[in-house]
């Protein structure tokens, strides 16, 4: 009984979870096989919401865009996080120094998230800061017009985004690591390579996989920077669900949402697999 | 560790280069908020003028400072909130039993539900449930349910560090359950809560995907967003955002200096040498 009494605690924060989190990810999947009607669905069973989705090139096409997108903001999310979170840990030695510099890495993601996506638009801009800058140095004559409402816009603003879900668990999995473990190496005679390859990766891996599936999981359900900076061809999955309801499309808005969870689900579960291959090794 | 000069050189460039990344925009943000009268949302200036901002407290601009009002509001409620029930779990889950990691990795499920995807199932179980969305019932739900795995990791990381004995020792001494908690554990655990606290107010106060579908009446961040879409941008919204992200940078600094994550050293307060360590 003591137990139980212990845990009763749960049950508040799991109702929540269960209106607010379970029951609507299940109602999704429900409406994705119900019948779109002029004033939202009916509960006729059908498969028509997913033959559209598959049939369409349109759709298809986006699948891969988004998947695209999502892959390399996560790759160079990687490229950028790592030795961001390897100075943090390794080269600034004093406790003091490393907190505040963590905390300076980590307060824009307590700033607003759309105003951090419009802050890019005079910077990629035709007449933007960026292309002010490459032709005074006489790089470009003239301005570059794929920086702004563009892929690659949304990629820049994507990895500015969610790069210090990256960083964290990184610098928390390299903050783990015995020093003396890697000064005994060093004794030992390895190179700074082996070092790197034989231990500090090694145990860094933990992290590396929380911080890919975070940047991977939401960029792929992205849609403000894509609609306020990708331009008029850019499109995303999260933008199409928030199309179809602007149309009172409700079915065909939850099977793409459906589509979207079994494509997280699966990427995640490759992910773990990946670490876990990684960690037997 | 010690690492070659150049290596420790590199890797600070290097990180320097990221605040920059991190910064820069908000930065040039901030420049433009000061544009002439007659500038648009990009360089070059055209003379320098507070009009933008004037235009933020003017009439016009009503809309925006009730929805900034309504923001508050359900920032501190979820802030209250998000404290609370990251206790409750971390408390409960202080102990492993029999489905605890389920309930773990449920609250982190939370993380990872794309913000389009929780707002669009929201509104499809309200519509089933035949009930209208407002922004009290179906957008603090959503709020709550994003801040929530935040500051439940923030919780769980202080439960980690938090010696049981403390509270064993209270309990054989007579102290009741509510006694043993108030005057021991929370004593101990108080940064912790305030850190789940931070993470609801600065979460609620800028969440925008989760919101789109569920919140029928203005936020700051929808008002910010129909201000980007709709109208063509004008340096007004530079003002907003620049505002908006002095008030973060504000809690996040008060936050530091309560907590005593970071200690400034006032030249004129001699500090006891305990006060070095970093307690966090």
């Amino acid at each position: 009984m003591k137990s139980l009494r212990d845990r009763i605690t749960l049950i508040p924060p799991l109702a929540w979870l269960t209106v607010f989190l379970f029951l609507p990810v299940a109602v999704i999947v429900l409406v994705s096989f119900w019948t779109p009607t002029f004033s939202g669905f009916e509960p006729t069973f059908t498969f028509s919401n997913y033959r559209l989705f598959f049939t369409t090139p349109t759709y298809v096409q986006m699948v891969w865009v988004t998947l695209f997108n999502a892959i390399v903001t996560t790759v160079v999310s990687l490229l950028i996080a790592y030795p961001v979170a390897y100075f943090l840990t390794f080269v600034v030695t004093d406790l003091r120094a490393k907190i505040a510099l963590f905390i300076l890495a980590l307060t824009p993601f307590w700033t607003s998230y759309l105003i951090r996506i419009i802050a890019w638009i005079p910077m990629l801009g035709r007449n933007g800061l960026l292309n002010m800058a490459l032709m005074k140095l006489g790089i470009i004559s003239e301005p570059l017009e794929f920086l702004l409402f563009s892929n690659v816009a949304v990629i820049i603003a994507m990895v500015q985004l969610y790069s210090l879900f990256m960083v964290a668990p990184i610098f928390y999995s390299l903050s783990g690591i015995d020093v003396s473990v890697v000064e005994a190496a060093r004794d030992l005679g390895a190179s700074s390579t082996q070092i790197f390859r034989e231990i500090i990766w090694p145990l860094s891996l933990p992290g590396v996989m929380i911080g890919t599936v975070f940047v991977f999981v939401l960029s792929m359900g992205e849609f403000s920077t894509v609609r306020l900076i990708g331009g008029g061809n850019a499109s995303s999955m999260g933008l199409a669900i928030q199309n179809f309801v602007n149309y009172i499309q409700f079915p065909p808005a939850a099977a793409v949402a459906s589509v979207l969870v079994v494509i997280l689900m699966i990427s995640v579960w490759i992910f773990f697999k990946l670490g876990n291959v990684r960690e037997d090794l | 560790m010690v690492q070659k000069p150049w290596v420790r050189w590199a890797l600070g460039a290097f990180f320097v280069a990221f605040l920059i990344f991190l910064y820069g925009p908000l930065i040039v943000m901030f420049i433009l908020s000061f544009q002439g009268e007659q500038g648009g949302a990009t360089f070059p200036l055209q003379g320098i003028s507070l009009h933008w901002w004037k235009d933020l407290f003017s009439a016009r601009s009503a809309g925006i400072r009730e929805a900034a009002v309504r923001s508050l509001i359900m920032g501190g409620i979820t802030a209250a909130l998000t404290a609370v029930f990251s206790t409750m779990l971390a408390m409960a889950l202080r102990k492993k039993f029999r489905g605890s990691g389920a309930v773990f990795y449920a609250v982190v499920l939370a993380l990872m539900t794309p913000g389009i995807l929780l707002g669009l199932g929201v509104s499809l179980l309200w519509r089933l449930a035949g009930w209208q969305p407002y922004w009290l019932t179906t957008g603090l739900g959503v709020h709550v349910t994003w801040a929530l795995p935040f500051g439940f990791l923030v919780m769980v990381a202080v439960m980690n560090r938090f010696d049981k004995s403390v509270e064993e020792a209270a309990r054989d001494l007579g102290a009741s359950n509510a006694r043993t908690f108030l005057e021991v554990v929370l004593p101990l655990i108080w940064t912790g809560i305030f850190g789940a606290a931070l993470f609801g107010f600065t979460l609620s106060w800028n969440e925008f995907e989760r919101s789109v579908l569920v919140i029928p009446e203005a936020t700051l961040p929808l008002q910010i967003f129909a201000m980007a879409t709709v109208e063509i941008i004008r340096p007004s919204i530079y003002a907003l955002g620049t505002l908006t992200t002095l008030i973060t940078f504000v809690i996040v600094a008060v936050y530091c200096v309560a907590s005593g994550l970071i200690r400034p050293r006032f030249p004129w307060r001699r500090r006891s040498p305990s006060a070095d360590s970093a307690g966090s």
